[in-house]
């Protein structure tokens, strides 16, 4: 089971804090992540009653891929940086140090789940305010839908991304 | 098992993996000495560094540095291992200076005073970015960030391939400092059989991921 370092995880925490001459592209990576989530949360927002999405798999899959792929750019700053024209891992530095390869995954899920808390509240604000108002009743799925679609399955994707490298 | 300290154990150490893997290496390093790994390439010289460094290989068997098992603490046993290698990446648009003082946080002893010292007195301008410092000049600040944090173990894979003769003789003087107090060892790895007569004290033959017995480098001569 994996177990966080919490020395690591502040070593993590300040390595990358530290290195600031990543800052031209990251603040791409952050205008490309906000982008494809922003547009995907305007789907979440509407009350489940009235989704759209419900009806048709198609539109609710590329909702999904918007969102993961915009939660996979709000990390990228953690996994690769570039430096004389290519595109490096920031682990082909770190693999050599004292730091587990653990702590790192720890360290990009801390950031997602982050992320992804502040959405799920987000969406089930409104999926709750949207729903009472226009409708007076509160379904399971507006509260289930913005903890599994936020929250659950964001983190599990970037688990299995940043775990099984 | 000796009881003397030994700063890098092989306990039956064999490799998981169906194609080329180790088999069955077992040794004990002393510090205080210069030993070499010498055979043909892909003797499995560099996977022996590999299975020490690298977190995803796979083995049966145990390695320690300076007793600390590298499965079971790999943290604390990398904090004890200098590794000097062309493959050993930083970062190439900083200079030596930014590069250690980034890097060096994850070691427990790093001093960044140990570490310009070691620059100075082998002449390696600290404000020079690493990519464009000469190899000779990257070999010596990669010891330099090594010595920083005083590691029991330098590991240097073929870092004296392709020297020129003068700056081997420099190098070669560098590692008799960095053993003078007996505290580290140098394991290095090489096929130049010349280097390993005259300048490391014990040499072992690697050949298809089998490692013979190390034996003083006079009787190998």
């Amino acid at each position: 089971m994996i177990k966080a370092d919490e020395k690591q995880q502040e070593l993590l925490e300040r390595f990358f804090k530290e290195e600031t001459t990543w800052q031209a592209e990251h603040v791409g990576y952050a205008m490309i992540a906000w982008i494809f989530i922003g547009i995907s949360i305007i789907f979440f927002l509407i009350p489940f009653q009235e989704w759209p999405i419900g009806k048709d798999r198609n539109i609710r899959l590329i909702v999904y891929g918007m969102e993961l792929i915009g939660i996979t750019y709000s990390i990228q700053k953690y996994r690769s940086f570039s430096e004389t024209g290519k595109v490096r891992q920031i682990y082909e530095i770190l693999k050599t140090m004292p730091i587990n390869y653990e702590q790192l995954t720890i360290f990009k899920l801390r950031k997602v789940f982050k992320t992804c808390l502040i959405l799920t509240g987000i969406t089930l604000f409104s999926q709750l305010l949207f729903a009472l108002t226009c409708f007076h009743t509160v379904s399971l799925e507006n509260i289930l839908i913005p903890v599994i679609s936020q929250l659950l399955i964001p983190m599990v994707y970037i688990f299995i991304q940043t775990r099984f490298k | 098992m000796s009881k003397e300290r030994t700063v890098l154990t092989f306990y039956n150490v064999t490799g998981k993996k169906r194609k080329f893997h180790l088999k069955d290496i077992n040794m004990e390093l002393q510090p205080g000495f210069i030993y070499s790994l010498i055979g043909p390439n892909g003797a499995g010289k560099t996977t022996l560094m590999n299975y020490i460094l690298e977190e995803e290989c796979q083995y049966y068997g145990d390695i320690l540095v300076n007793g600390i098992n590298v499965r079971k603490d790999r943290v604390k046993a990398m904090g004890q291992i200098g590794f000097v290698s062309e493959d050993h990446a930083f970062f190439d648009n900083r200079t030596g200076k930014q590069n250690a003082s980034l890097l060096g946080m994850f070691y427990e002893n790093f001093s960044m005073e140990r570490f310009g010292q070691a620059m100075k007195d082998m002449a390696v301008p600290e404000n020079r970015t690493y990519k464009s410092m000469s190899r000779g000049e990257k070999l010596k600040f990669q010891i330099a960030f090594a010595m920083a944090y005083q590691p029991c173990i330098y590991l240097m894979d073929e870092a004296t391939a392709g020297m020129d003769p003068v700056f081997k003789l420099e190098f070669f003087d560098m590692l008799r400092n960095l053993i003078r107090d007996e505290s580290c060892s140098v394991l290095m790895t090489t096929h130049i059989m010349s280097e390993v007569e005259r300048q490391t004290d014990y040499v072992a033959v690697m050949e298809d991921g089998h490692l013979g017995e190390f034996k003083e480098s006079i009787e190998v001569e």
